[in-house]
């Protein structure tokens, strides 16, 4: 082989070398979760901004919106059919996770529609979304200064194609969750579900999806806002 | 009871084209189409427009509502119309909205018609009268009213005019409920497969689906377009206009798959072609009047402009043969070069007239012409996949197999009566011939004797004469041997067993046509008296 | 003396074959089986012409339908041959059997005498 070749070929091979070398280093940078895994969703959160055990910030595309992310989950966008957004008025996504929790198979599905809306009609709102997914319209109501959150649970299993809703029993721990979340300052709203895949989930589980939820739905931010709380 | 719907399908059509300029104040227009059609007054009604309810400024969702409400006559009907992207607008946009290309402005303009339903729902509510729905949609507007017959499950019927299907992995997160029966069922997976989702959905809203229904222009572009994930929901299409008109080509399919399975060249074109199109799937067009000639042949010296309009709408330059140059650089597609690629381009060329039939106007004209023919969507199990089916054809087909299959066991019968019969017959009219003629002879011994015993009449010698005195023959008749029905008995059992063979084909036609029918309870019923009536023929 | 004259009775008996014309009626009962079997050959071509209301109709459904029918035409051939046959060993079997039929055996009885007028 001539000099020159050699010379270039050693010069390709250091230049590999270095590139996946500064990748790795890279990669390594972030968080070793499914949420940073994921490099469509990792768009979305900032690695230094762990805002919680398990969370981290997650800022939408609108700008309209931040909130807090599952470490866990990862926007499911490999096909292009897992997000979608109109500019700043409409955003949806669905992120899913899979791991091992005090010894279960948990398997869950975070879906998430913002978007904006006459807020003169909220009550019908709640009551179209809270009666289609449990059948009823009892939502919990958290309010605070700048939003309003509406959420409910329950344990849903299908018999064939319909849903059945088994609510307030003690036995059965909720895999359903629900969260209509409105801006008090503007039109800005968020529809959000949370749901597992399991047949009974263990108590503690349940409680820990519970909480989860209920810190996602209350770290929301809609833009403009400027008192957290 | 409630009454069938007031509109019927012109009405409702000429509405929907209506609503391209507001229904808002349109109260005597609507009157109008009505008693035209009709010769009839319409009954009280009030319009909710989006624009008066202030829906839809930011996602373009456009659409209005007619509540028909009269207590005393028991009417409580509404009426949901959605129409498409302005047609003003570059059919390069229509196409691409439409399609859900670009899901964001799609799924914006879902969640607008679902805030006007769920206002106006709560509106009209009354206890002393159930509501029937009907929904009618144009283009875009044909996927948003279908898609909200499938979230709300209480539509009578829903009419999708030139629409562009559903994009079933979009559905999911659109309807939450059926996002969560998909995350059941394929156990929280990533990747599903869109023909699994397709599947689901098929099952999932079985019901539903047997109150959609579309109807197409022949030729127009939409609903020849195959993307992944997109599923027609609903059980009868109806073709409008000149059935002889060629389908539009299809952006969304390789033309040359069949020959891409075994033929390399094809395969590495069809891998570029298919790669092309997820490039280019931010676009979606055909030649367009708006786009002028001059813009794209002068391509060498085309500016930025050009070029940012050729990657927003790489499609819309497919009429052009230029544009595969430019398409090429736009999608890695060098057209000049790709079989695939070409053919679409020429063919694009050809066709490039009929995007117009894409308009509502032609919807109404054709219908009000009758120029239609109606099939049933119904899932070949063979194939595995949804076909149209020509219902009058197979209708036709049934009817006349069972009157054939009569025919020939009529024919059957006649061999059968022949065997047993008529040969019998022959062969006893024979027979008496045979014993006439044998009386004859009996009946004069000396001529017989004559004719018959020759020697023996002039035996006599030495002058010796014979006389006959009497004559007898043998009467004893064998009856016919078997050899002589066997083969005909043969015969006769292999036309049997053909019969078996075709009724048995025509039962087994029935089982299924029946499974195929089952979602159309009008159709398993009509198939069932034709059952009936083919028994009986 | 020698007495020359007598009379005496006798009888002959042989097989006499009436007039019966083979051809002729080979002829027509071919006539009438060929045509018999041509009907229902004609009622096939109909069904399998059925095929066409299915022109245009896709999927493996109709395709499926379609090709039965193909098949009962194509496995035709084979019987069509059969009938042919058939009705060959039918009708020579039967024309046989009617010729036969016109084989008679007879006896006659007569009077043999020099004269005549022993001969009533």
């Amino acid at each position: 082989m001539k000099k020159r070749t050699k010379t270039i070929i050693a010069v390709i091979a250091g230049a590999a070398i270095l590139i996946g070398g500064i990748w790795m280093i890279n990669e390594s940078r972030y968080p070793n979760v499914p949420a940073f895994d994921d490099h469509f969703t990792r768009e979305f959160l900032n690695k230094d901004k762990k805002v919680d055990d398990g969370f981290y910030e997650f800022k939408s595309k609108t700008g309209q919106y931040t909130m807090w992310f599952p470490e866990d989950f990862a926007i499911a966008n490999d096909d292009g059919q897992g997000y979608s957004n109109n500019e700043q008025s409409y955003e949806d996504w669905r992120a899913l996770s899979n791991k091992k929790e005090r010894g279960e198979n948990l398997i869950g599905q975070l879906n998430l529609k913002f978007f904006e809306r006459s807020t003169k009609d909220e009550a019908v709102f709640v009551e179209a979304t809270f009666k289609r997914r449990f059948h009823v319209n009892e939502p919990h109501i958290i309010e605070t200064k700048n939003k309003k959150i509406y959420y409910d649970s329950a344990y849903t299993y299908f018999k064939g194609t319909e849903e059945k809703v088994i609510k307030n029993k003690s036995n059965y721990i909720s895999n359903t969750y629900v969260g209509y979340v409105v801006d008090k300052h503007s039109n800005k709203t968020i529809e959000t579900s949370y749901d597992f895949i399991g047949d009974k989930l263990s108590k503690s589980n349940g409680e820990k999806i519970n909480e989860d939820f209920l810190k996602m739905l209350k770290s929301i931010r809609f833009a403009g806002n400027i008192n957290y709380e | 009871m409630s009454k069938g719907p007031l509109l019927d399908e012109n009405v409702r059509n000429k509405i929907t084209q209506l609503e391209y300029k507001d229904l808002s104040g349109k109260e005597d227009k609507i009157r109008m189409i009505y008693k035209k059609e009709t010769g009839k007054e319409l009954p009280e009604f009030k319009i909710y427009s989006s624009k008066d309810m202030e829906i839809g400024k930011k996602s373009g969702f456009d659409g209005a509502a007619i509540h028909f409400y009269d207590k005393k006559n028991k009417i409580n009907q509404i009426y949901y119309i959605f129409r498409g992207t302005e047609p003003a607008k570059d059919f390069g946009d229509v196409v691409y909205d439409a399609l859900g290309i670009g899901a964001g402005k799609k799924n914006n303009q879902i969640q607008d018609a679902k805030e006007m339903y769920d206002r106006i729902e709560k509106k009209i509510e009354k206890s002393d009268l159930k509501v029937d729905r009907y929904g009618d949609g144009h283009s875009l507007g044909g996927n948003l009213i279908v898609t909200l017959g499938l979230i709300t499950k209480n539509f009578k019927d829903i009419r999708g005019l030139n629409d562009a299907p559903v994009n079933v992995k979009q559905l999911m997160k659109i309807d939450a409920q059926f996002g969560k029966y998909v995350f059941a069922k394929s156990g929280g997976i990533k990747d599903i497969p869109p023909k699994d989702v397709v599947n689901l959905a098929n099952v999932y809203y079985k019901k539903q689906k047997a109150t959609i229904s579309h109807t197409w222009v022949k030729g127009e572009p939409m609903h020849a377009q195959s993307f992944p994930n997109s599923w027609y929901a609903g059980n009868k299409v109806t073709m409008l206009g000149d059935l002889d008109t060629e389908e539009m080509i299809n952006i969304g399919k390789y033309p040359f798959q069949k020959e891409a399975k075994w033929n390399p060249v094809y395969m590495i074109d069809q891998f570029r072609y298919n790669l092309g199109v997820k490039t280019i799937l931010g676009g979606l067009g055909f030649a367009n009047d708006h786009v002028k000639q001059e813009t794209l042949l002068d391509l060498p010296n085309k500016s930025e402009q050009y070029l940012e309009h050729i990657k927003k709408y790489p499609f819309l330059h497919l009429g052009e043969i230029k544009a595969g140059v430019a398409l090429g650089a736009a999608g890695g597609v060098n057209l000049l070069t790709s079989p695939g690629g070409f053919s679409q381009v020429y063919k694009g060329i050809s066709q490039r007239d009929q995007a117009k039939l894409h308009g509502i106007n032609y919807v109404v004209k054709y219908t009000e012409a009758n120029a239609m023919k109606t099939y049933y969507q119904v899932f070949d199990s063979g194939s595995q996949e949804e076909i149209l089916l020509d219902y009058e054809q197979m209708k036709k087909f049934v009817y006349y197999c069972a009157n054939v299959i009569k025919d020939k066991e009529a024919n059957l019968n006649a061999l059968k009566q022949y065997l047993h019969s008529e040969i019998n017959e022959v062969f006893e009219a024979k027979k008496k011939k045979l014993k006439m003629k044998i009386s004859r002879e009996e009946a004069s011994p000396q001529s017989f004797m004559e004719k018959a015993d020759k020697d023996g009449a002039t035996l006599a010698w030495f002058g010796q004469k014979r006389v006959a005195e009497k004559v007898t023959f043998d009467k004893t008749f064998d009856p016919l041997d078997d050899s002589v029905f066997t083969p005909v008995e043969e015969i006769i059992s292999s036309i049997q067993e053909e019969v078996t063979y075709y009724q048995k084909f025509l039962e087994a036609f029935f089982q299924n046509f029946e499974k195929m029918m089952e979602a159309d309870e009008s159709v398993a019923s009509d198939i069932k008296s034709m059952k009936e009536v083919v028994g009986g023929i | 003396m020698f007495d020359l004259d007598f009379t005496h009775t006798g009888t002959t008996r042989g097989k006499y074959t009436f007039e019966f014309d083979g051809d002729d009626f080979k002829d027509e009962q071919a006539k009438r089986i060929k045509e018999l079997i041509k009907k229902d050959q004609e009622v096939n071509e109909k069904l399998w012409h059925a095929k066409s209301y299915l022109e245009n109709q896709t999927g493996e459904f109709a395709d499926a339908v379609k090709s039965k029918l193909e098949v009962a035409e194509r496995g035709y051939t084979l019987r069509a041959q059969q009938y042919d046959t058939g009705a060959f060993q039918h009708i020579m079997s039967f024309m046989h059997s009617v010729k036969d039929m016109h084989k008679r055996e007879y006896e006659i009885r007569y009077k043999e005498s020099m004269d005549e007028s022993e001969l009533t």
